[in-house]
């Protein structure tokens, strides 16, 4: 399977999805691999945004805090729909399970988004390492750098040390899936 | 004596009229391998013939008497639509790949992700048979087409590759979820990651040489109407959202 054909290529570039021109991808398969784990991802913690949201848990700043990285979160999806085309997941395509008492509480709200949002960072690093294509490694790198700083805001939101982890694990598909399984199905 | 032997030919003649218009009613409804197990317990009273999809879509193309074509994907009815043999097709029905292995799992297989340790005995379905071509948008979406390099055998249909997995025959093999709750506790199912499914979905269509379109139009209704919903999600399948207006009766 082609990933960026020149013109999808053009167009990224054209679009700044994309910053560096002329660059081969190594490996497509991997490649758009990575790019669907980490738009599924995305729809997730979209949907997580929206139950919290609606769970009258949070606090009014928590609140547009959450709305803040609700936006920066479909607009890492709909880059990484950009790059992937008319097959990236959308929500028709996923199901996304979280238990009962998951937004009963503003401790369990947040913690379950410090979960999450910690998947996340480590997929979009596994995808990272694995990408051959110099465009989208720049592009997963960016994500996972503003999931870096949710997943930092959720830690101090809960009371908890969000400067304590010094190299956040990068996850592997496998890993990451595994990971996603009791959330995505 | 006499009178019985009168009184049976007198009860078989009335009822082969009855049997023949019986007959004449039934319909003939193609249907992909995956659905042998809910057609029947959705409408017992038609005749149905299951084989892979894209089989089923050349005997349409042939003019095979039938009235109902139900495939395991959209593209084979939207295709036979494009060229005038059925009517509009419309989706009914949804299902997941899963990975099969024999309830003994002799690969020892945890995760699709083991399929790369190499070694491992895969079957899959014909590329042009819908669990096939599903099997290979799978594997891309995982990173994976490396692993068809173990394939040792392609199936016609996705009923002959669950019997061979359950019977041992391969380490593993991709199947519907449906099908591994066919094959009972003779296989295993190995859940494969959501963000790597295709979209598997379902559509059926009246075909346009159907001797009675009215009846065979009845049938989708049955497939598509509560009762059939129901039958389907109790056999594993996924159904499509209810348009609203629809929703909004189901709940009144």
């Amino acid at each position: 399977m082609q990933l960026l054909g020149t013109t999808r290529r053009s167009l990224l570039l054209a679009a700044g999805v994309l910053s560096l021109p002329g660059v081969a991808h190594a490996d497509s398969e991997t490649d758009v691999s990575s790019a669907r784990l980490s738009a599924s991802v995305e729809r997730l913690l979209n949907a997580y945004w929206a139950r919290a949201l609606a769970s009258g848990t949070l606090a009014e700043r928590e609140r547009a805090a959450v709305e803040q990285m609700r936006r920066n979160d479909r607009a890492h999806y709909a880059a990484l729909a950009t790059v992937i085309g008319p097959t990236v997941p959308t929500d028709d395509d996923l199901e996304f399970v979280f238990a009962a008492d998951a937004f009963s509480a503003r401790r369990d709200t947040l913690a379950l988004g410090v979960r999450l949002t910690g998947i996340a960072l480590s997929a979009h690093l596994g995808g990272v390492a694995a990408v051959g294509d110099r465009g989208l490694r720049s592009l997963l790198g960016r994500i996972a750098a503003a999931e870096s700083r949710h997943h930092a805001a959720l830690v101090r939101m809960a009371g908890g040390n969000d400067l304590s982890d010094s190299l956040p694990r990068p996850l592997a598909a496998a890993e990451a899936s595994d990971a996603l399984a009791p959330y995505l199905q | 004596m006499r009178r019985s032997i009168l009184l049976i030919t007198v009860v078989a003649a009335s009822l082969v009229p009855a049997a023949n218009a019986a007959a004449a009613d039934q319909l003939t409804v193609l249907a992909a391998s995956s659905l042998r197990e809910v057609f029947p317990q959705i409408d017992g009273a038609q005749r149905f013939s299951f084989a892979g999809s894209d089989t089923l879509a050349s005997q349409v193309r042939a003019k095979v008497p039938a009235d109902v074509f139900a495939a395991a994907n959209a593209q084979l009815p939207d295709a036979l639509f494009a060229e005038g043999l059925v009517e509009r097709p419309v989706v009914f029905a949804t299902n997941r790949l899963v990975l099969l292995v024999p309830a003994s799992n002799p690969a020892n297989l945890r995760s699709v992700f083991d399929l790369r340790r190499g070694g491992i005995k895969l079957i899959i379905g014909q590329r042009t048979v819908p669990v096939g071509s599903y099997t290979r948008t799978v594997l891309a979406n995982l990173g994976l087409t490396s692993v068809l390099g173990t394939v040792v055998s392609q199936e016609r249909d996705v009923a002959a590759l669950t019997t061979k997995v359950a019977l041992g025959e391969a380490d593993a093999g991709f199947a519907y979820a449906t099908d591994a709750r066919a094959a009972g506790d003779k296989v295993r199912v190995i859940k494969l990651p959501a963000w790597a499914q295709p979209r598997v979905r379902y559509k059926v269509a009246v075909l346009r040489s159907s001797g009675d379109r009215a009846a065979a139009n009845a049938f989708i209704r049955k497939l598509t109407g509560t009762a059939g919903r129901k039958a389907l999600l109790a056999a594993g399948f996924g159904v499509p959202a209810l348009p609203a207006k629809s929703r909004a009766a189901a709940r009144r």
